[in-house]
C-alpha cells in the first residue's frame, strides 16, 4: 500500500509556490547560484521524502525556509566547501545598483544577512525569524541592526570609492 | 537606501527554468524514504538510544551520583543504565556500542575521545578553580522601586523602570527577580551597553544621572560580539551575549566598584543559544539551548537512491554535548534525559555565585525546552511535547477515538544546598510557547503557577489517491487552557478551557483578578477570570467592541480600576505606498467591574510615518510605559520605523494623565535621530525627572514642565 500523501500536482504546486523563497534564502547563504538550486533540490527532495503535515501556509513557508537555512550549514559544514568565494558568480554591473546592492548584501555575514532577507524582504516577524534561526528575538534585532548599519557604511563607502 | 532598492535587488533573482522542471520532476519520481509514525518513531528512537549510549560511555565515573527524581525521566549517573538501555559496565556492549558509533559515522575520533577522558577531567578540575585575587566592595544592591516601576502587572509588563528589554524571548520575570537590559538603573547610575561607531563593538557607557544632570563618566570596550543584557549585583556588571556568531553564549564579570573605572573580572562562557540570564540571591543563572547537530540524513546513509543529498559533513562527538569553559558538560554536569525528547535540544542551566566568582552547580535537561519561568524559589521549564513534528499519515496507527494532542512536561528545578535538583515534574495539556501572539504565559500567584498554553487538536481528512483513501492530520482546532499549578509539587489544582477561537494578546494578573484581552473576528474582548476552591475557573466575558482596532496591550493607570489600552493604526509596514497616517490609540478603560468594563475615553495620537504592526504588541519593546507614582501621569516612548527612508526610525515620547475621566495630552515630543535600534529606546522616571534614551542621545525631562532640560550623547557617532 502506497503512503504517498501528497498526489503529483500538489507536489509540482507546492514547489512553484516555495521555490523562489528557498532559492533566494539558498542564494544569500551560499552566495552562488549552482550551490543555490543544489540546496534547492535538497530541500524539495527533503519535503517529499519526510512528507511534513503543514498546519497553514506559514507553516509551510516556514517549514522551508528553516529547512534551507539547516541545509546550508550542512553545506558549509563539508571541508570542502568552508572556503568557498561567496560572490564567485555574481555579475556586478556598474550601472545596476540593485545588482551592486545585492553583491553588498553577500558580503554580510551569513546569519546576518538572512535575517535581513527574511524581515525586509519576506515581511516576516522578529518573533518568527527567531524561531527559524534558533536566536532569540533580541539576537535578531541584534543582526538585523547590525546588518543595516553594515549596509549603509558599505554604501557609504562605494560611494566614497566613486 | 530605500527599501525598494533591497526589492529590487532580489526581484529577478529566481531559479532557473531548467533547474526548476529537473527539481520538479525529480521529486515525483521520489518515493518516501520512511513510512509515517512507525519509521519516524524508529529513528527518532534510535537517535534517542544512541544518545543515551553515548552519554553512558562517556560518562565521568567520579561524578556525584544523583538520585533520580521521577520514573518518566532519567539521570544520566556514575554510567549505570538509561532506561535499560546499556551498561557502560557491560565491557562487551560497550565495545559494540563503540564499534556501532565508529561505523555509523566513520570516524575514529569518538572512540578516541573515550580514551581520554581521564585526562580531561583532570583539566576540568583545573579549570574550574578561580583565585580570588579580585576585590569587591560591598554595597547594598539598588532596586527598581526609585524607577517608578509598574511591577504590579504581571510578566507582560515592558514599564521602563522596570528594565526589561525581553533579553530572552522566553523568559516571563517574577517581579522580584532582576532580569537583564541593555539598559540599568542603579543608585544613582545609568549603565548603558551601546554600539560603537562600526557597529561591531560595544561599549558600556556609564551615566551618572544626578537630578537634571546626565553624563558619561565612563566608557569601556566589551569584547562579545552580540550582547544580550546586562545585570548588576552588588560592585559586579554582568555582560552576556553570542560571541562571534557561534552558537555559544559569553557571561563576562566587571568590577564598577569605581564607576569611573571598571574592571574586567573574568568571564565563562557556555555553548548553546541565550534561553535567560538572571540574579537571585547573589547567584547567577545562566540558562541556554544548545541543539545537537545529529546528521539529518541518517536514513540518507541507507543508499537511498532518490537523495541527490552531497557528502554529510563528517560527525564530531563534540557536538553531542554543550560545553562550559571549553570543556563537554558532561564532566562537570549531570544531564537529564526527558522521556520524550522530539528535538534534541540540551537546555543548560550552570549557577554561578558572583562574589566567589566560581562555578556552582549545573544541570543539562536534554528536551525541547522552550519557555523558562523563574520564581524567587524556583526556575521551571516547560517542554514542549507535540505529536505532529514527524508524519502523521497512517491508516493503521490512527486512533479516532483518542486523538492526540500537544501537550507540555514542567520540569521545577531548585537550588537545594548549591546544587541545581530536578524536584518535580508534571505535564499540561497545550504549549505554552506555540502561541506566538501572546508573550507570557506564565505568571506566579502566591501559591501557585498561572500558566496558559494552546492546545491543538487534529482533525482527520482523507485523501483520495491513486483510487485509494488516506486518512490523515490537520491540526486546525486549537484551544488556550489556564491552569493553576501548585508550585511545591506542580499538581493541577484548576483548569479550565478557553474556547473562543481567537487569539489572546495578553493576560494580566493584578490584586488577584486575572484579566485576558483578545481579539476574535476583528472584535476586541477582554475576559475576567475567578478561580474557585474547587473545581475550573469561571470565565467572564467582560468587553467586547468591534470599532477598537486590537487591543494589544493593557496597563494600569496606578489604580486597579483604570486601565490604559493600546492599539495602532495605520496601514502597517508599508515602505512602498504610505499611508495617509499611522499612530496610536489609546483607550481608558474602567474595571471596576470586572464582569461588565466600560471605555470612559480614546485618545488618538498621530504621528507622521509608518507604523509597524507589531509595533505595539505586547511582544514588543517599541512601546515604553511608565507611570509617575505621584502624578499617576503615564509617560510613553515609542520606536518606530518613522519617516520615508528605510533607515530612519525615530522615537516619539508623550505623556498622558487623567482629568475628569478624559484623557489628556500632556507632552509630545519627536525625538529625531537616524537608524534607532529598539533595543536602546528606554525612559526612567526618578522623582521629577524623566530620562529617556535612543541609540545616539540621552535626555532629561522635567515632568513638571513636560520640558527637554538637557541632553547629552550617548554613542560614538555624535560624539
Amino acid at each position: 500500500m502506497s503512503n504517498e500523501l501528497h498526489n503529483q500536482n500538489e507536489i509540482e504546486s507546492i514547489i512553484n509556490r516555495n521555490s523562489s523563497t528557498v532559492y533566494k534564502i539558498a542564494f544569500i547563504r551560499t552566495g552562488n547560484t549552482y550551490d543555490a538550486e543544489d540546496i534547492m533540490q535538497e530541500v524539495f527532495l527533503r519535503f517529499v521524502k519526510r512528507k511534513p503535515i503543514f498546519e497553514s501556509t506559514e507553516h509551510e513557508k516556514a517549514w522551508f525556509i528553516k529547512t534551507t537555512i539547516n541545509r546550508t550549514k550542512s553545506l558549509f559544514g563539508t571541508p570542502w566547501k568552508k572556503n568557498i568565494v561567496l560572490t564567485e558568480d555574481v555579475k556586478i554591473s556598474e550601472q545596476n545598483d540593485a545588482i551592486a546592492l545585492l553583491e553588498l548584501i553577500l558580503t554580510l555575514p551569513n546569519d546576518i544577512s538572512t535575517a535581513i532577507h527574511l524581515h525586509y524582504y519576506e515581511n516576516m516577524p522578529i518573533k518568527d525569524i527567531a524561531q527559524i534561526m534558533n536566536k532569540s528575538e533580541s539576537a535578531i534585532k541584534s543582526l538585523l541592526f547590525r546588518g543595516r548599519k553594515m549596509l549603509k557604511l558599505e554604501l557609504t563607502d562605494t560611494l566614497k570609492g566613486e | 537606501m530605500q527599501e525598494k532598492d533591497y526589492r529590487n535587488a532580489f526581484e529577478n533573482l529566481k531559479p532557473s527554468d531548467e533547474s526548476l522542471k529537473s527539481t520538479i520532476a525529480l521529486c515525483k519520481d521520489t518515493k518516501s524514504s520512511r513510512s509515517p509514525i512507525l519509521k519516524g518513531s524508529m529513528i527518532l528512537l534510535c537517535v534517542c538510544i544512541l544518545i543515551s549510549s553515548i552519554f553512558v560511555a562517556f560518562y565521568e565515573r567520579e561524578n556525584p551520583v544523583l538520585e533520580n527524581v521521577s520514573t518518566e525521566g532519567s539521570f544520566v549517573e556514575n554510567g549505570n543504565s538509561i532506561e535499560g538501555n546499556l551498561s557502560i559496565d557491560d565491557s562487551e556492549k560497550n565495545e559494540d556500542f563503540k564499534n556501532g558509533v565508529k561505523q555509523l559515522y566513520n570516524t575514529d575520533e569518538i572512540v578516541d575521545k573515550i580514551n581520554q577522558i581521564d585526562e580531561r577531567n583532570k583539566k576540568i578540575k583545573e579549570t574550574f578553580s578561580y583565585e580570588n585575587g579580585t576585590q569587591h566592595v560591598e554595597g547594598v544592591e539598588s532596586l527598581y522601586g526609585s524607577c517608578g516601576a509598574d511591577s504590579s502587572i504581571s510578566g507582560n509588563d515592558f514599564s521602563g523602570g522596570a528594565s526589561m528589554a525581553t533579553p530572552s524571548y522566553t523568559f516571563a520575570e517574577s517581579a522580584k527577580i532582576q532580569t537583564s537590559d541593555y539598559i540599568k538603573y542603579f543608585g544613582e547610575y545609568i549603565y548603558r551597553i551601546g554600539f560603537g561607531l562600526n557597529g561591531d563593538d560595544h561599549i558600556l557607557r556609564i551615566f551618572k544621572a544626578d537630578g537634571q544632570e546626565l553624563s558619561v563618566i565612563s566608557k569601556t570596550y566589551i569584547d562579545i560580539l552580540g550582547i544580550e543584557g546586562i545585570l548588576i549585583h552588588g560592585n559586579v556588571l554582568i555582560v552576556y551575549g553570542d560571541a562571534n556568531g557561534k552558537e555559544e553564549t559569553t557571561c563576562a564579570l566587571y568590577d564598577v566598584s569605581d564607576p569611573y573605572e571598571p574592571k574586567f573580572i573574568n568571564k565563562f562562557i557556555q555553548e548553546g543559544t541565550i534561553l535567560s540570564c538572571t540574579v537571585l540571591d547573589g547567584k547567577l543563572y545562566l540558562i541556554t539551548s544548545y541543539h545537537i547537530n545529529i546528521p539529518i540524513d541518517i536514513e540518507d546513509t541507507t543508499g537511498d537512491q532518490a537523495s541527490a543529498t552531497p557528502e554529510e559533513p563528517v560527525f564530531d562527538a563534540d557536538v553531542l554535548v554543550p560545553e562550559f569553559n571549553n570543556e563537554p558538560i558532561w564532566d562537570i554536569f549531570p544531564i537529564y534525559l526527558t522521556e520524550a525528547s522530539q528535538s534534541i535540544y540540551h537546555t543548560v542551566i550552570s549557577l554561578i555565585d558572583i562574589e566567589k566568582k566560581e562555578l556552582v552547580s549545573g544541570i543539562s535537561v536534554l528536551g525541547n525546552i522552550d519557555n523558562v519561568f523563574q520564581t524567587k524559589d524556583s526556575l521551571y521549564l516547560f517542554e514542549a511535547i507535540s505529536p505532529y513534528q514527524f508524519e502523521s499519515l497512517s491508516p493503521e496507527l490512527i486512533d479516532e477515538a483518542n486523538l492526540p494532542t500537544n501537550e507540555s512536561k514542567i520540569y521545577k528545578i531548585e537550588n537545594i544546598d548549591g546544587t541545581l535538583e530536578i524536584t518535580a515534574e508534571s505535564s499540561i495539556i497545550g504549549s505554552t510557547y506555540y502561541d506566538r501572539n501572546i508573550k507570557n504565559t506564565v505568571t506566579e500567584t502566591e501559591d501557585c503557577l498561572l500558566i496558559f498554553a494552546r492546545a491543538l487538536y487534529a482533525n482527520i481528512h482523507e485523501i483520495e489517491y491513486n483510487g485509494e483513501t488516506f486518512k490523515h492530520f490537520q491540526t486546525d482546532k486549537s484551544n488556550y487552557i489556564v491552569y493553576l499549578v501548585d508550585k511545591e509539587s506542580l499538581e493541577i489544582k484548576q483548569q479550565g478551557v478557553i474556547d473562543f477561537g481567537g487569539y489572546i494578546h495578553e493576560f494580566i494578573y493584578h490584586d488577584n483578578r486575572i484579566f485576558l484581552s483578545s481579539t476574535v473576528s476583528g472584535k476586541s474582548q477582554i475576559y475576567y477570570f475567578e478561580f474557585s476552591e474547587v473545581g475550573i475557573p469561571n470565565i467572564h466575558l467582560s468587553y467586547e467592541t468591534d470599532w477598537l482596532q486590537d487591543l494589544n496591550m493593557l496597563r494600569t493607570t496606578g489604580s486597579s480600576e483604570l486601565y490604559y489600552g493600546f492599539s495602532y493604526f495605520g496601514d502597517g509596514y508599508n515602505l512602498v505606498n504610505p499611508p495617509d497616517e499611522d499612530g496610536l490609540m489609546i483607550h481608558l478603560l474602567d474595571f471596576k467591574d470586572p464582569y461588565a468594563i466600560r471605555l470612559i475615553d480614546v485618545e488618538k495620537i498621530n504621528y507622521e510615518g509608518y507604523t509597524s504592526s507589531s509595533a505595539y504588541s505586547n511582544s514588543s519593546e517599541n512601546l515604553q510605559t511608565i507611570i509617575n507614582p505621584k502624578t499617576h501621569d503615564l509617560s510613553i516612548m515609542i520606536y518606530d520605523h518613522i519617516g520615508p527612508e528605510f533607515l530612519v526610525n525615530p522615537a516619539y515620547y508623550c505623556t498622558i494623565g487623567i482629568e475628569n475621566d478624559t484623557i489628556t495630552l500632556k507632552s509630545d515630543i519627536m525625538i529625531g535621530t537616524d537608524d534607532i535600534a529598539n533595543n536602546y529606546v528606554r525612559i526612567f522616571l526618578r522623582d521629577d525627572y524623566c530620562y529617556l534614551f535612543n541609540q545616539d542621545y540621552a535626555f532629561v525631562i522635567d515632568v513638571n514642565t513636560q520640558k527637554i532640560i538637557s541632553q547629552c550623547t550617548a554613542s560614538d557617532r555624535f560624539e
